[in-house]
């Protein structure tokens, strides 16, 4: 929890000066002020029961998430998260420590490729191009991409058609996220392209 | 030796986090889940963006609470900070959502002092320190801390040079620093 105290702090403040441990956090303290000078917000009931159900079982915190991204009920994100942990639905992706899941999505994502991938950590995923717009959605680890930006569980993270990057699964924990992706993915000379109708799908 | 503003109940409640309390974690989301809301709303503008931050800041310190040293950060603050950092991650991941907003770009509304409450029992002290603040300082203060904005943004912005706003921003940490830190000596 006590990650870099630099890395939360504009760079520029941090820029000019030598500040010692003590210093930072004393920095860090009062720029987390302003913070409190806002008036509190209160939060909706459900969140406090999310968090606390996230606790135990971490995957589950997203079924809500899960359900606005590909346009199901609660129940049935909760429903196709419970199949992560079967080995059964997993089949090879492009290169070996992939998997994917392809999932069943709601009407308003025909011609998009939805599934559940997962990398091994630490593994490089290959460099890819988005056919259409795609959004991920990181579950469990989390995503180092080639441009520096790190994506942790939780976190949803759009990219535009056309665009293309590779990225590396950070250490620790496998990596699962969700993709949903407009005319799927082409990952070129080291796979071949992945478009919607070319991969079994689940009922 | 613990941070200036930390609470010796934050450093328990991660304590018991760390050994797998979750009750704990109940307790430390009543004492700032509405705290990193107001933050994460206030730079996003969108209700469900900012709950689901405050959602992942809580799991992110449920799972790294193991690895909490009190001498470096103040929960209080890591938690603020990091709903702070992931809600501009997720700003700056939607360009056109960016745009229009910062477009609009009014500050949040601040309350005239801090509300004394449970994760604010300093509200008293964090009040004078902010209030010792002029309205130009406190004016770089939330450009930085709300919009994300480097110096340079927020002297084009306000229209003054980048070397005022590094000044200006330096002065008025300063100022906070001192108030918030003479509770050590008394």
């Amino acid at each position: 929890m006590t990650s870099d105290l630099r890395e939360l702090l504009p760079s520029d403040l941090l820029a000019d000066e030598e500040l010692d441990e003590a210093e930072l956090a004393a920095l860090a303290d009062a720029f987390a002020a302003l913070a409190l000078a806002e008036a509190p917000m209160t939060p909706s009931a459900g969140l406090r029961e999310a968090v606390l159900e996230g606790a135990q079982r971490p995957l589950s915190a997203f079924a809500a998430r899960l359900a606005r991204l590909v346009d199901v009920s609660v129940e049935r994100a909760r429903e196709l998260i419970s199949r992560i942990a079967d080995p059964a639905v997993w089949e090879p992706g492009v290169c070996d420590g992939m998997f994917l899941c392809h999932l069943p999505a709601g009407p308003s994502l025909a011609g998009a490729v939805v599934g559940f991938v997962r990398v091994t950590a630490g593994m490089r995923f290959p460099r890819h191009t988005h056919v259409g717009d795609e959004v991920v959605m990181v579950m469990q680890g989390g995503i180092h991409d080639e441009s520096g930006a790190v994506y942790l569980p939780g976190d949803i993270v759009p990219a535009a058609a056309g665009t293309t990057h590779e990225f590396r699964a950070l250490p620790g924990e496998e990596l699962i996220y969700l993709a949903v992706v407009d005319e799927g993915v082409d990952f070129g000379p080291e796979g071949g392209p992945l478009i919607p109708g070319n991969q079994e799908r689940f009922a | 030796m613990l941070a200036v503003t930390d609470s010796n109940l934050d450093v328990e409640l991660v304590a018991r986090m760390a050994a797998g309390d979750r009750v704990a974690l109940g307790s430390l989301y009543d004492r700032y889940a509405s705290v990193l809301l107001a933050t994460a709303f206030c730079i996003l503008g969108d209700r469900q963006a900012a709950e689901d931050v405050v959602q992942d800041v809580f799991l992110e310190a449920w799972k790294k609470a193991d690895a909490y040293d009190p001498s470096r950060a103040a929960v209080r603050t890591w938690l603020i900070l990091r709903a702070r950092s992931r809600s501009l991650d997720r700003l700056n991941a939607a360009p056109r959502r960016k745009t229009v907003y910062l477009d609009q770009l009014a500050l949040p509304e601040v309350a005239g002092a801090v509300e004394a409450r449970p994760g604010v029992e300093d509200a008293d002290r964090l009040s004078e320190a902010l209030a010792s603040l002029s309205p130009e300082q406190r004016q770089v203060l939330e450009l930085a801390y709300f919009r994300g904005m480097s110096s340079s943004e927020i002297a084009q912005q306000v229209g003054i040079p980048t070397g005022t706003v590094k000044s200006r921003t330096r002065t008025a940490l300063a100022a906070l620093r001192g108030a918030l830190g003479a509770r050590e000596e008394s």
